[in-house]
């Protein structure tokens, strides 16, 4: 058990900055999700801890040793790959053997590692299988008991779920969650699916074009975000944002130049003086009599609640969270929103939080 | 289905299917003429050089020859064997094609997994390299190996019979193709449990590439197996190096009235290919056609 740091973590690709002078630090036995879109550079930090890229600047340190110059196999980390890497060749209990062989002589000490962990994943049965021979799932589940059988320092997991479909996706979900709470091996798990990363993690570090946005809880990032793009990221459907002219004397809230303040309900709005990017969760704002005018452009049904999308004259486009059992609007309707929970303000140059 | 009872919309689709069916009927057909077509083109030389090999030399004469052997004259075979000596020069074929084979393996891999793992300055130049002199024939460099097989005293020696093939731009090429399609990640993974290249190389990529490598084996046999300029130009005077290629050449030269026994020779030398291709069948048409079936 150990923790990860990146002190200063630069990777370049020639012109490229992939990763830009990375700061994290990963506590002793804390799951931490890497999230953020694709090409944000969130694979490559994690390859930088394996080993696998070498860093441009900076280093990283596991246990508070530097590893930045070491060599893969000297981190004392496993890792588990979106394809999995089985060696094909191989049978599922030679594959969760393969990285004993170089670190314990005794074969029967192996041999009983192995029936270890292949029966705490279910995998006792397939034990003379190849991998081709094997399901997703169970092919996901081998990859995970090669990673655990070492015991090493600490996990790293490249999205090990997205090759399997929606419903596996969630089982297997939670059964990495309880594994890591049971054995606390101190995991960083990389992902681009924020629902993934809000069920998962410990703390997640949201990241955008190489650099770290925010840190957080998963809560903290749903209820602070630091800046528009963890807002727009973080949630399903994403924050709603306006960009309008507050004036909290007047206690008005001008968009496109009209006055919106009947839209905004909440204290909250008013903070705040000047140019301003406004942020609403979906379930903050409700369809009303009064309010922003707008028209219905999209609805989306998930069961038990509905996604109502407006467009309102500036054109912005806003998510209205209903439940499933309140009077839906068809499209093409036109609507009035009013903004009743909690708002965040944002710098409308930077995005970032006011 | 009772003709009587279908609704008259669904009795129309039914010519276009008989349509399909005799169009796919009939490209099976000529599929299998092509192929019945090609594979007599490369059986009946082999068909008749065995039976020619049993007509008594009289028969041979006639225009044309018998399809059948009527009176099979299988003494031929021993005839072939003793006055051919091809047993010796069985012999050293087989030296020479398992020393060729066995270390045009070695050095293709080796070199293969260089391009295709390791980094190192000039990777793509010297490739290019590698790769050029697939185009150069053998032809060209023949003078100038021979004379430093000659100035190194090499001559009639087996080191001399192959050193010169000992390294293939061709294997390489293939074999560092068939590296490249192994999913990186096997790499990554094998490098994180504890594993070098030497490890790498040896438990995950050869079981992995053993079709290729069989494929390079089986073309790498067949081309010094049929070797004759070479051979004839190391090997001096005597049977010491001699291979059954040279062999044969000298069986029909000795044995101009015996035609069925050089032909006797000539299938006892294409024997030991036939056993090689029927036991890497398999796996030749499965790395031949590699990658073109998912």
């Amino acid at each position: 058990m150990a923790t990860v740091s990146f002190q200063g973590t630069t990777k370049r690709f020639g012109d490229v900055t992939a990763v830009d002078a990375l700061n994290l630090d990963v506590e002793d036995g804390e799951f931490l999700v890497l999230l953020g879109p694709s090409g944000c550079g969130k694979t490559t930090a994690l390859r930088m801890v394996a080993g696998l890229e070498d860093v441009s600047e900076g280093i990283i340190a596991i246990d508070g040793n530097d590893v930045t110059g070491l060599e893969p196999q000297d981190r004392d980390v496993a890792m588990v790959f979106q394809s999995y890497a089985l060696y094909p060749h191989l049978s599922v209990a030679r594959n969760i053997e393969f990285p004993l062989r170089k670190r314990i002589s005794s074969k029967e000490e192996r041999q009983r590692l192995v029936l270890d962990v292949a029966k705490s994943l279910d995998l006792d049965e397939y034990l003379d299988r190849k991998p081709g021979q094997l399901s997703g799932g169970q092919r996901q589940r081998v990859a995970l008991a090669r990673a655990i059988v070492r015991q090493p320092a600490a996990f790293l997991m490249d999205e090990p779920l997205s090759n399997l479909d929606a419903k596996l996706r969630i089982q297997t979900r939670a059964e990495i969650v309880a594994l890591q709470a049971r054995l606390g091996t101190t995991t960083l798990y990389v992902t681009h699916d924020q629902v993934e990363a809000m069920t998962m993690g410990h703390r997640i570090a949201v990241m955008n074009d190489g650099i770290l946005q925010q840190v957080a809880t998963p809560s903290a990032l749903y209820e602070n975000p630091q800046n528009v793009f963890v807002a727009r990221f973080v949630g399903n459907p994403g924050m709603n944002i306006v960009t309008g002219v507050v004036d909290s004397e007047a206690r008005s809230i001008h968009l496109g130049g009209v006055d919106a303040s009947p839209g905004f309900l909440h204290d909250d709005a008013y903070q705040f003086n000047g140019p301003l990017s406004l942020g609403f969760r979906p379930e903050s704002v409700a369809l009303s009599s009064t309010g922003l005018p707008g028209s219905v452009s999209l609805i989306e049904r998930l069961g038990s609640e509905v996604h109502v999308v407006v467009t309102i004259e500036t054109g912005e486009i806003l998510t209205v969270r209903q439940a499933a059992n309140e009077v839906i609007p068809s499209l093409g309707d036109s609507v009035h929103l009013a903004v009743t929970g909690k708002v965040l303000a944002f710098d409308a140059q930077t995005g970032e939080r006011r | 289905m009772p003709a009587s009872s279908a609704p008259p919309q669904l009795a129309s689709p039914a010519p276009k299917v008989t349509h399909h069916l005799l169009n796919y009927r009939l490209r099976l057909i000529a599929r299998y003429l092509i192929l019945t077509l090609g594979s007599l083109i490369v059986i009946i030389p082999i068909y008749l050089a065995i039976v020619n090999s049993l007509l008594v030399p009289s028969q041979l004469a006639h225009q044309p020859p018998p399809f059948f052997p009527t009176n099979p004259q299988w003494h031929t075979y021993p005839d072939a064997w003793s006055s051919g000596h091809l047993g010796v020069y069985i012999r050293n074929s087989l030296i020479q094609t398992i020393i060729i084979v066995s270390l045009q393996i070695v050095t293709s891999v080796l070199a293969a997994f260089a391009f295709a793992f390791l980094e190192f300055p000039f990777k793509r130049t010297l490739f290019v390299i590698f790769l050029s002199t697939l185009m150069i024939p053998f032809e060209v460099t023949v003078t100038q190996n021979l004379s430093t097989i000659s100035s190194l005293g090499w001559m009639n020696t087996f080191q001399g019979l192959t050193v010169p093939f000992l390294a293939t731009g061709f294997g390489v090429f293939l074999l560092r193709q068939a590296f490249l399609s192994l999913p990186p990640e096997l790499r990554e993974a094998a490098l994180l449990d504890g594993y070098g290249n030497v490890r790498f190389l040896t438990r995950v990529v050869l079981p992995l590439s053993r079709p290729v490598i069989a494929a390079l084996a089986v073309f790498s046999f067949l081309g010094s197996w049929n070797q004759y300029l070479w051979p004839l130009l190391v090997s001096g005077n005597d049977n010491k190096i001699r291979t059954v290629q040279i062999g044969l050449k000298q069986l029909a030269a000795t044995q101009l009235d015996q035609i069925n026994v050089s032909l006797a020779g000539t299938v006892i030398a294409f024997l030991p290919l036939i056993i090689l291709l029927i036991i890497f069948q398999k796996q030749l048409v499965r790395s031949l056609t590699a990658g073109s079936v998912k």
